[in-house]
């Protein structure tokens, strides 16, 4: 399994492009007045100090991935979900506030609960998850779109589960409704591809 | 792979390292006002033209060496800056890749099929872009505008 697949890369995404934005802010201190901001002022206070408590988190978020992918690949998927759910009950840095690298991170696990859930059947628990997921995904990031991807796959799953039954019209339904968020997975994804190669996310 | 995690922690640290360092060295030498090349050192043209003209002055080799210092340093901030980008967009590209899979496994009917084309054509259009600009993606998303869509792994 390569970097890009493996479950829990987007947290370790996450690292890398906080690493980078470190390095960008680090260099950075002088800027002139009003340019933009960096992309690690989430993790940089005002001295260009790194912010301890959110790489604690993103430490242990990392962390919980990697036991939950020994679960998974024991085969054992409610273990695995269990790790996952303790990393969303995870005490969150600065409490209250809004910090988009910790967002992106719980959005990101509800997505891998999403899909152990999907890989177990159980696709009322996945949906929920998923719910649960673009509460802290609100934008057009990547985070948005693979919530919805996962979603439409949900769904996609569902069609089957209908078809196999004999619910036609049930089916046909739940496959429309795949066909509209993997749609939309489509274009949110279009945009933040827009968005890091400079196009400012257009279409 | 967990190779590959620990090669690239290692270079997070050497990128974080030479960001932080190379600014703090370039913040606390400030460029020497020297008129002159020591003997050996033809004056380099300053970026740009800017530097020493006017004055009729040629910039001390310390004075050259300082802004050839913050051109890599500033070169080096805008490629772990691209890197970052292209991570990203390659990762969405990979996303997009898969939920067009799903979306035209799913078409029935011929609306649905103008659909799934125009996905497909989104996709197209996004391995375009991340090509001219990124060149690749790890991973095996294809940044190839005639491979198939879904990439075939």
């Amino acid at each position: 399994m390569n970097l890009f697949d493996r479950p829990g890369t987007a947290v370790w995404s996450t690292i890398l492009a906080l690493a980078l934005a470190i390095g960008a802010g680090c260099a950075k201190k002088d800027a002139a007045p009003g340019s933009a901001p960096s992309p690690a002022a989430a993790v940089l206070d005002a001295s260009g100090t790194v912010d301890l408590e959110v790489m604690a988190f993103l430490s242990e978020a990392r962390a919980l991935h990697h036991e939950a992918n020994i679960r998974e690949d024991e085969g054992d998927l409610p273990s695995a979900i269990t790790v996952m759910r303790r990393l969303v009950g995870a005490t969150r840095p600065h409490a209250g506030e809004s910090v988009p690298e910790v967002l992106e991170v719980l959005a990101d696990a509800w997505a891998r609960i999403a899909e152990l859930e999907l890989k177990r059947r159980d696709l009322d628990e996945a949906a929920k998850a998923v719910k649960e997921g673009l509460a802290h995904a609100p934008d057009a990031t990547y985070f948005r779109g693979h919530l919805l991807e996962v979603e439409g796959v949900i769904e996609e799953a569902r069609a089957a589960d209908f078809s196999d039954a004999g619910k036609k019209d049930d089916a046909q339904r739940a496959r429309a409704r795949a066909i509209a968020l993997l749609q939309e997975a489509v274009k949110v994804q279009e945009q933040v591809i827009g968005r890091a190669l400079g196009d400012g996310g257009k279409r | 792979m967990k190779l590959d995690r620990c090669v690239c922690a290692v270079g997070l640290v050497a990128i974080v390292t030479a960001a932080c360092g190379g600014a703090a060295k370039s913040a606390s030498e400030p460029a020497s006002p020297a008129t002159s090349a020591p003997p050996g050192y033809a004056p380099l043209p300053a970026p740009g033209g800017a530097a020493g003209t006017g004055t009729g002055a040629a910039p001390s080799r310390e004075a050259t060496l300082s802004v050839a210092r913050g051109d890599l340093e500033s070169a080096q901030r805008e490629l772990d800056v691209a890197a970052g980008d292209c991570m990203a967009a390659c990762r969405a590209l990979g996303a997009m890749d898969r939920a067009t899979g799903h979306l035209c496994g799913l078409v029935q009917e011929s609306d649905e099929r103008t659909r799934c084309e125009e996905a497909k054509n989104r996709v197209r259009g996004a391995r375009d872009k991340v090509r001219t600009t990124c060149g690749t993606c790890p991973g095996g998303v294809s940044v190839d505008r005639n491979a198939p869509v879904p990439t075939e792994r």
